[in-house]
C-alpha cells in the first residue's frame, strides 16, 4: 500500500521531469529546423528588463518584432530585477557561437560590466538600448533619450504653470521617486529636483515607491490628506505615476484642467491604462513620453549594420538622424492587429561622441510631450501595445 | 548484499543521480552548446549564492532559519565599498577583507545572541535583520557602488591565469570542503546536528544548546559575508540589492540538498548537489532558449519534482534497510 | 440500532503488536449498559492501548469490536464518535486560546456543517449550564489558557460527558489533578449520568476510587485481562494481587547482590545533602561503590527530577551534591560527563537524535564533552578511535544496527534504548542516572540491560534506576528508595523488599496520612 504510494510519487516526480525536457525538445525542434537559413541571417539576442511588466515588453518588443520581420534569428530570456542573473544570462549567451549580437537594455550598464566583458571577448556585438549610468568601453553604442534633461525640462513646465497661477514661482510640489537603488532613477530625480529647487518658493515632499504602484498610492494619498495644499504632483516614472493618480482619484482631488481646484499633474512615461485615460481626462496636465517600441529597433538597425559592414557603419558623432534615413519599420505580429510601429516617434536623434563619459557613442533620441491634444495618437507606443495581447516572447 | 549497499548509495546520493540526469538531457538536446565553460559556469553562476546556501545549510540543521544571509553579504560589501570610495581611499584590500569578515561576525552574533539567549523566534529574529540592515546599505551606500579594489574583484570576477577555471568557483569548493569538516569531524559540527535533531536530548548529553546557537550564526555570517564578495566580484559592484532576491534560492539549494527544515539532517555532499542543481537550472534554461515567461514555471517544476523525490528518500531508505534485515 | 441493550461495547480476542513487543494479547471485554467499569493494571499493562484503540487513536492487530451489538472498525477519532465512543486524557487536549463556550461548541455536529453563522448566544448560554453543573463560577467567555489545571480537566470532563450523542465514556485517570471536593462532583456526574444509560470506563491507579465508584472492575496485567469481577465480590487485596501479579516472573540479574555490600567498607560515591528546588525538598542519601539504588514512585514523585538536578539539567536551589569528595552542586552536565556521571533519558523521543547516524547518537556525549574521541587537535574528531570505540559498545550492548552510519530511526525500540544506555558508558560513567531505562521494551532486551547493569555493578559502577514496573525494581536494586511529592519517604534495604510495602510507601503515603491532605495539598 504504501510501497504503491511511493512508486506513484516517484513515476509523478519522473514525469515532472520529463515533461519539462519534452517541452524544451520540441520547442528546440523547431529552432534547429529553422537552422537551415540561408546566409546573412543574423543570430541576435535583447536582454530585456524584466519581462511581464507593462513598460518593459513594449521596451524589447520593438527590437523583437523588427529583427523577426527582416528574417533574423532573435531571442530573449528573463532576469527578472536580478542584476547577477542578467551577469550569467550574458555570460552563458557568450559561450553560444551562433550568436552574433547582444542588444541591452536593463538599467545601467556598469551593473552588466562583466556579462558585457564576456560577450565582447567572445566577439558579439554589444549595444545598449537604455538609460544607463555609468562607464561602459566594451559597448559599441548605445541608444537612449536624455532621462534626466527630459525630468528637467518637465519640471521647468510645471514651475511655469506655477508662475501662471500665482504670479511668482511658489507652492508645494509632490515629487515621486522610483526605485532608490537604481542610478537611472536617481538622475532623473536629480534632474526635476534641480528644476524645482532654482525657485526657493517651490516646497517639494518627496516620496519612494520602489517601483511599487501601490505603495505610490499609499505615499502620495498620505501626503495629500496631510499636507494643507498642494499644487502638484510630479513623478519621475511609470509606476509611481500610476500611483500618484489614482490616489488623486481616491482622495476625490482629481480635477480637470481648468477647474479652480485642479491639482496639476505631470510625470514619465504615459502608459494605456491609467495614465493615458487621465490624459483624456485632463486631470494630467502632460507625459514625457520616451519612444519605447523604437529604442531596440533603432538599436536593432545599426546591429545589423555593424555586422553586415563592419563598425565603421555606425554614424559619426554630430549626425543627425530623421525618419528617412533609417527603416525600422515593424508590423506587430499578432494576428487580428494591422497595425505597423511607426519609425518617428524618436525622431529626431543626434548623436553624440560621448568616449570619454560612457566608452562609446551615444545616438540620443528625442522625447515627445503627450496631452490631451495628442494622447489618441495611434501612434503612441501606448496606444499600440494596448492593443497587443501577446508579444510573442 | 551489494546491491542494497548501491540502493542506499543511491539514496543517499540522489541529488547528484539528477543533477547527471539533468546534465545529459540538456547534452542530448543541444549537444553543440555544451562547452566546457558552460559546464564550469553551471558551477560558476551560483558560486556566490552556494555560500549563503552553506550558510543557509548550518543555521537549517541547527534547526533555525536564516532570512538575513543576504543582508549580511549586502551589508559587509557596502561597508568595504564606501570605506574604500569615501571613507578611507587607500585602506589596503586585506584590511577591508578583514572588516568584511568583522562585519559578518559582528551580525552573526547579534542574530545568534538573540536567538539562543534571548530566545526570539529566530525567523522574526533574523526577518528584522534582514529588513534593517537592507535599509542600513541604502542609508550609508545610497546607489549602486562601482569602486572596488582590484584585489576584492578578484574571487569573484577573475578566472585562474588564463585557464578556465574562476577563482570562485574554487572558493565554493574549498569553502564547502572546510564546512564538510566541520560539520563532519569536529564536535562542534556534532553539537550542531545534536541541537538541531533534538535540543532536550542535546542538553541531556551536556551540549551547551546557547553556545552552540552562537556559533551557528557567527559561522553562518561569516560565510555570508565571503558570499558577498563574490556577488561583489561577479557583478563587479555593489547593488543596493545585493543578494536579496535570492533569499528563497538558498532555501531550495540547501532543501533540495537534502537539509530538513526542522534540523538534523543534511550534509555538505547533498548541499553542494542541491547549489549545483540550481546553478544547472540557471545556465541549462538560457542555453535551451526556453521562453522568457517559462522560465520561472520550468525552475519550479523541477524543483519541486527535486524537492518530492528528496523528501520521500529518508522513506524509501527504510524499506530498503527492512527488506534486507529480514 | 441498539440490538442487545443490556451490552454497548464488546470487544473479543484483541491483539496489538507494535515492533518487537505485544501490548495487547487476546483481550474480552464487555461494557453493559449505565455501567461504571473500573480499569486497573501498572503502566504498560494495557489499559490504554485498549482505550486507544477503542477510541480510534490506535489499530487493533486482530480480533473483533462490536459497538451497540455491531461490528464496527474504528479507523480514527471521527469513527469511535459517530458511534458515541468518548475519551478523556489524564492531560487537557483543549484549545487554549479559545474561550471555555468555544471550546464546549467544538463538540456540537452543529458548528461542523459548512458555512453556518454561528449563534453566540445560545453557545455562551449552553456553556454557562454546563458550568452550572460543576458549579464553576467563570465566564464562558474567558480564554482556557487562564483556567487552572483543575478546572481544564474539569471542563474536559463535563465537554465530553454532556456532548451529543456520548454513550460510552473512557476517564483515563482524571481525578490525579482534581481536589477531593471536584472528584466527589466528578463522582456525582457518573452516577447520575449511568442511570441515564450512559457507560464509563474508568481507568485509575488509586484502588479507593474503584471501590468508591465503580461497579466492576477489570484487572490488566502484562497485556491480558487477569480479573473481571463485580466490585462487590471484591476486596481491595485481591485486587492489588491482581495488578502486582500472584506469581514472580523471572528475572535475573545474573551477579549475587551479596558481593558489593558485603564487602567491610562501603564506599560513597555521590552523596547528597539536603538538596532542595523546585520540584526536590530536603533529599539526602548516599550512593555507594557499585550499588544499584531503586527509585520508585507514582507520576509526579520528583524521581526524574532527582536524576536530572543530579545531572545539572535542574538547579540546585540549596543544599550541596558530592561526587567522589567533590562538589557537584553548580556543575553543567558537560562537566558532569567528564567527571563520570551519566545520564540514560526516560524518553527515547527526548534522548535521541533522530536523523542522526547510530554511531553518532552513541558516542554524542563522549564526541562533545570528552576528549577520548578527539585527535590531537582537541577540536577534530578522530574517526578511527571513534569506530573502535563504537564496534567495543556496540558489542558490549549487543546493538543490531545496519551499520554505524545507518540513521537511528531504523533502529527497534529495544536497540535505540541500549543505545541510550550506551552513550553513558562510551563515555566511561561511573555513575548511571537511569531514568525507566525498560520502558517500552521486550523482556528479552530487558534481561541484556539487566545483565549489563549487573556486570557494571561489579566493575564498581553505581547506578540510581527508576522504575515505575515493581518486580522490575525489586529485582534489579540492591536498595529501594520510595518517593513521594519530591520528598524521600523511605528507603529499603534488600531485605525489606516487597511489592505491597512498596506499593503501601508509594501511594499509600496519601492514605496514611489521609485522603483530605493530599487533595488539600495539591494546589
Amino acid at each position: 500500500m504504501k510501497q504503491r504510494k511511493l512508486v506513484t510519487l516517484c513515476v509523478i516526480a519522473a514525469f515532472l521531469f520529463a515533461g519539462t525536457m519534452s517541452a524544451f525538445a520540441s520547442s528546440e525542434g523547431e529552432k534547429t529546423a529553422k537552422k537551415a537559413a540561408p546566409s546573412g541571417v543574423h543570430d541576435i539576442a535583447i536582454m530585456p528588463f524584466h519581462i511581464p511588466c507593462m513598460w518593459f515588453s513594449p521596451f524589447t518588443a520593438g527590437g523583437y518584432w523588427y529583427l523577426q520581420e527582416k528574417g533574423h534569428k532573435v531571442r530573449t530570456q528573463n532576469a527578472g530585477w536580478d542584476t547577477k542573473q542578467m551577469n550569467t544570462i550574458l555570460k552563458t549567451w557568450a559561450e553560444d557561437p551562433n550568436l552574433e549580437a547582444v542588444i541591452i537594455a536593463p538599467l545601467g550598464g556598469e551593473e552588466v560590466l562583466p556579462g558585457i566583458r564576456a560577450l565582447k571577448q567572445a566577439g558579439k556585438v554589444v549595444a545598449l538600448s537604455n538609460n544607463e549610468a555609468g562607464y561602459c568601453p566594451e559597448a559599441d553604442f548605445c541608444v537612449r533619450f536624455d532621462s534626466p534633461q527630459g525630468c528637467y525640462d518637465g519640471a521647468v513646465e510645471v514651475v511655469k504653470m506655477l508662475e501662471k497661477k500665482y504670479g511668482e514661482a511658489k507652492g508645494v510640489v509632490i515629487l515621486g521617486l522610483g526605485d532608490v537603488r537604481n542610478s537611472e532613477h536617481l538622475e532623473r530625480a536629480a534632474g526635476a529636483r534641480k528644476a524645482f529647487e532654482e525657485h526657493p518658493g517651490i516646497k517639494i515632499h518627496e516620496f519612494v515607491s520602489d517601483m511599487d504602484a501601490g505603495k505610490a498610492v499609499t505615499e502620495t494619498g498620505t501626503l495629500l490628506r496631510t499636507l494643507p495644499k498642494v499644487d502638484a504632483v510630479f513623478s519621475v516614472g511609470m509606476l509611481e505615476f500610476m500611483g500618484m493618480i489614482n490616489a488623486l482619484k481616491r482622495e476625490e482631488m482629481a480635477f480637470p484642467k481648468g477647474n479652480p481646484k485642479h491639482i496639476i499633474c505631470v510625470g514619465m512615461d504615459s502608459c494605456p491604462d491609467v495614465i493615458n485615460p487621465a490624459v483624456k481626462e485632463g486631470i494630467v496636465d502632460f507625459v514625457i513620453d520616451q519612444p519605447v517600441l523604437s529604442y531596440n529597433a533603432l538599436a536593432a538597425y545599426y546591429v545589423l549594420k555593424i555586422l553586415d559592414e563592419g563598425k565603421g557603419a555606425l554614424p559619426k558623432p554630430g549626425t543627425v538622424i530623421q525618419p528617412g534615413d533609417v527603416d525600422i519599420k515593424s508590423k506587430v505580429p499578432q494576428k487580428d492587429l494591422d497595425i505597423t510601429v511607426p519609425a518617428d516617434m524618436w525622431a529626431p536623434a543626434k548623436v553624440f561622441d560621448t568616449n570619454k563619459q560612457f566608452g562609446h557613442i551615444w545616438i540620443k533620441t528625442n522625447y515627445s510631450i503627450i496631452d490631451d491634444t495628442n494622447v489618441d495618437n495611434p501612434a503612441l507606443w501606448s496606444n499600440i501595445t494596448g492593443q497587443v495581447r501577446d508579444y510573442g516572447f | 548484499m551489494t546491491s542494497k549497499k548501491l540502493q542506499i548509495f543511491f539514496l543517499d546520493n540522489m541529488i547528484w543521480f539528477i543533477n547527471l540526469v539533468l546534465v545529459v538531457l540538456f547534452v542530448a538536446i543541444e549537444p553543440g552548446l555544451l562547452t566546457p565553460k558552460n559546464l564550469i559556469s553551471m558551477i560558476y553562476s551560483v558560486s556566490m549564492l552556494g555560500l549563503l546556501v552553506l550558510a543557509q545549510a548550518i543555521v537549517l540543521i541547527s534547526g533555525n532559519f536564516d532570512l538575513s544571509v543576504g543582508a549580511i553579504a549586502g551589508i559587509a560589501m557596502t561597508v568595504v565599498a564606501v570605506v574604500h570610495e569615501f571613507g578611507m581611499p587607500g585602506t589596503p584590500w586585506w584590511v577591508l577583507l578583514i572588516m568584511m569578515l568583522l562585519v559578518g561576525t559582528g551580525i552573526g552574533l547579534y542574530n545568534g545572541f538573540f536567538v539562543a539567549v534571548l530566545k526570539i523566534n529566530p525567523f522574526l529574529q533574523t526577518l528584522g535583520t534582514y529588513t534593517f540592515f537592507y535599509g542600513l546599505m541604502l542609508i550609508i551606500g545610497k546607489r549602486t557602488l562601482f569602486k572596488l579594489p582590484k584585489a576584492l574583484i578578484i574571487p569573484g570576477g577573475a578566472r585562474f591565469g588564463g585557464s578556465i577555471v574562476p577563482v570562485a568557483v574554487v572558493i565554493l569548493i574549498v569553502v564547502s570542503v572546510i564546512v564538510h569538516i566541520l560539520l563532519a569531524k569536529t564536535s562542534l559540527g556534532r553539537k550542531i546536528y545534536a541541537v538541531g535533531s533534538n535540543r532536550e536530548a542535546a542538553r541531556a548529553c551536556g551540549i551547551s544548546v546557547e553556545k552552540t546557537l552562537i556559533w551557528v550564526f557567527v559561522l553562518s555570517g561569516i560565510l555570508s559575508s565571503i558570499g558577498g564578495l563574490l556577488y561583489a566580484g561577479y557583478m563587479n559592484c555593489v547593488t543596493m540589492d545585493l543578494a536579496r532576491p535570492d533569499l528563497f534560492l538558498t532555501f531550495a539549494g540547501a532543501i533540495i540538498g537534502g537539509v530538513a527544515l526542522d534540523g538534523g539532517r543534511g550534509k555538505v555532499s547533498g548541499i553542494f548537489g542541491g547549489i549545483l542543481l540550481l546553478g544547472i537550472m540557471q545556465i541549462g534554461l538560457t542555453i535551451l532558449k526556453t521562453p522568457p515567461t517559462w522560465r520561472e514555471t520550468m525552475n519550479g517544476i523541477v524543483l519541486i519534482a527535486a524537492i518530492l523525490l528528496n523528501t520521500y528518500q529518508t522513506r524509501l531508505k527504510g524499506y530498503v534497510l527492512a527488506k534486507s534485515a529480514t | 440500532m441498539d440490538k442487545n441493550p443490556q451490552t454497548v461495547l464488546e470487544a473479543k480476542g484483541v491483539v496489538k503488536r507494535y515492533p518487537g513487543t505485544i501490548a495487547l494479547k487476546g483481550v474480552d471485554f464487555e461494557l453493559k449498559r449505565g455501567e461504571v467499569r473500573g480499569l486497573l493494571g501498572k503502566n504498560g499493562a494495557g489499559k490504554s492501548t485498549l482505550i486507544k484503540i477503542l477510541a480510534g487513536l490506535t489499530k487493533k492487530t486482530e480480533g473483533e469490536i462490536a459497538y451497540f451489538g455491531l461490528k464496527a472498525d474504528v479507523h480514527n477519532v471521527q469513527d469511535s464518535e459517530t458511534l458515541g465512543f468518548r475519551f478523556i486524557s489524564q492531560e487537557p487536549s483543549l484549545m487554549e486560546d479559545l474561550s471555555i463556550a468555544e471550546n464546549i461548541a467544538l463538540r456540537e455536529k452543529e458548528l461542523h456543517k459548512g458555512l453556518r453563522r454561528v449563534d453566540w448566544k445560545s453557545i455562551y448560554e449552553e456553556a454557562e449550564k454546563k458550568l452550572g453543573i460543576i458549579g464553576l463560577d467563570i465566564d464562558p467567555k474567558i480564554e482556557v489558557r487562564y483556567l487552572k489545571v483543575a478546572e481544564k480537566q474539569m471542563l474536559l470532563v463535563i465537554r465530553e460527558i454532556f456532548s451529543e450523542g456520548a454513550k460510552i465514556i473512557a476517564l483515563d485517570e482524571v481525578t490525579t489533578a482534581l481536589s477531593l471536593e471536584e472528584t466527589d462532583k466528578v463522582y456525582d456526574i457518573l452516577r447520575k449520568n449511568k442511570k441515564g444509560g450512559q457507560s464509563f470506563i474508568y481507568v485509575s491507579h488509586e484502588i479507593d476510587e474503584i471501590f468508591q465508584i465503580c461497579d466492576c472492575a477489570t484487572v490488566f496485567r502484562d497485556g491480558e485481562v487477569v480479573l473481571n469481577e463485580k466490585i462487590e465480590n471484591l476486596t481491595p487485596d485481591d485486587l492489588k494481587k491482581a495488578i502486582v501479579g500472584r506469581e514472580m516472573q523471572v528475572i535475573h540479574r545474573d551477579v549475587s547482590k551479596e558481593e558489593p555490600s558485603g564487602k567491610k567498607e562501603k564506599q560513597v560515591v555521590l552523596a547528597l545533602d539536603d538538596v532542595c528546588n523546585a520540584k526536590l525538598k530536603d533529599i539526602r542519601f548516599d550512593l555507594y561503590r557499585g550499588e544499584i539504588l531503586g527509585v520508585y514512585g507514582l507520576r509526579g514523585s520528583g524521581r526524574t527530577e532527582l536524576l536530572k538536578t543530579i545531572y545539572g539539567l535542574l538547579p540546585v536551589e540549596k543544599g550541596t551534591v558530592v561526587f567522589e569528595g567533590e562538589d557537584i552542586s553548580h556543575h553543567s552536565p558537560s562537566q558532569l560527563i567528564q567527571k563520570g556521571i551519566g545520564f540514560v533519558p526516560e524518553d527515547r523521543v527526548e534522548g535521541l537524535f533522530f536523523g542522526r547516524p547510530t554511531a553518532e547518537n552513541l558516542l554524542m556525549t563522549t564526541s562533545t564533552s570528552t576528549k577520548k574521541v578527539h585527535g590531537n587537535a582537541g577540536l577534530f574528531l578522530n574517526a578511527h578511535s571513534e569506530r573502535k570505540l563504537f564496534v567495543e559498545v556496540s558489542k558490549k550492548f549487543e546493538i543490531k544496527a545496519h551499520s554505524p552510519g545507518a540513521e537511528i530511526d531504523y533502529l527497534s525500540g529495544g536497540n535505540k534504548q541500549k543505545v541510550m544506555f550506551g552513550r553513558s558508558l562510551a563515555s566511561e560513567s561511573r555513575v548511571y542516572l537511569i531514568d525507566e531505562g525498560t520502558k517500552g521494551i521486550d523482556i528479552g532486551t530487558k534481561q541484556e540491560i539487566y545483565r549489563i547493569m549487573g556486570e557494571l555493578s561489579t566493575q564498581g559502577c553505581s547506578m540510581i534506576f527508576t522504575s515505575s514496573d515493581l518486580e522490575e525494581i525489586i529485582t534489579v536494586s540492591d536498595r529501594i528508595m520510595v518517593m513521594y511529592e519530591g520528598n524521600i519517604v523511605c528507603i529499603l534495604e534488600r531485605k525489606d523488599f516487597s511489592k505491597e510495602r512498596l506499593l503501601h510507601y508509594a501511594d499509600s503515603c496519601s492514605k496514611t496520612s489521609g485522603n483530605t491532605s493530599k487533595r488539600g495539598s495539591d494546589l
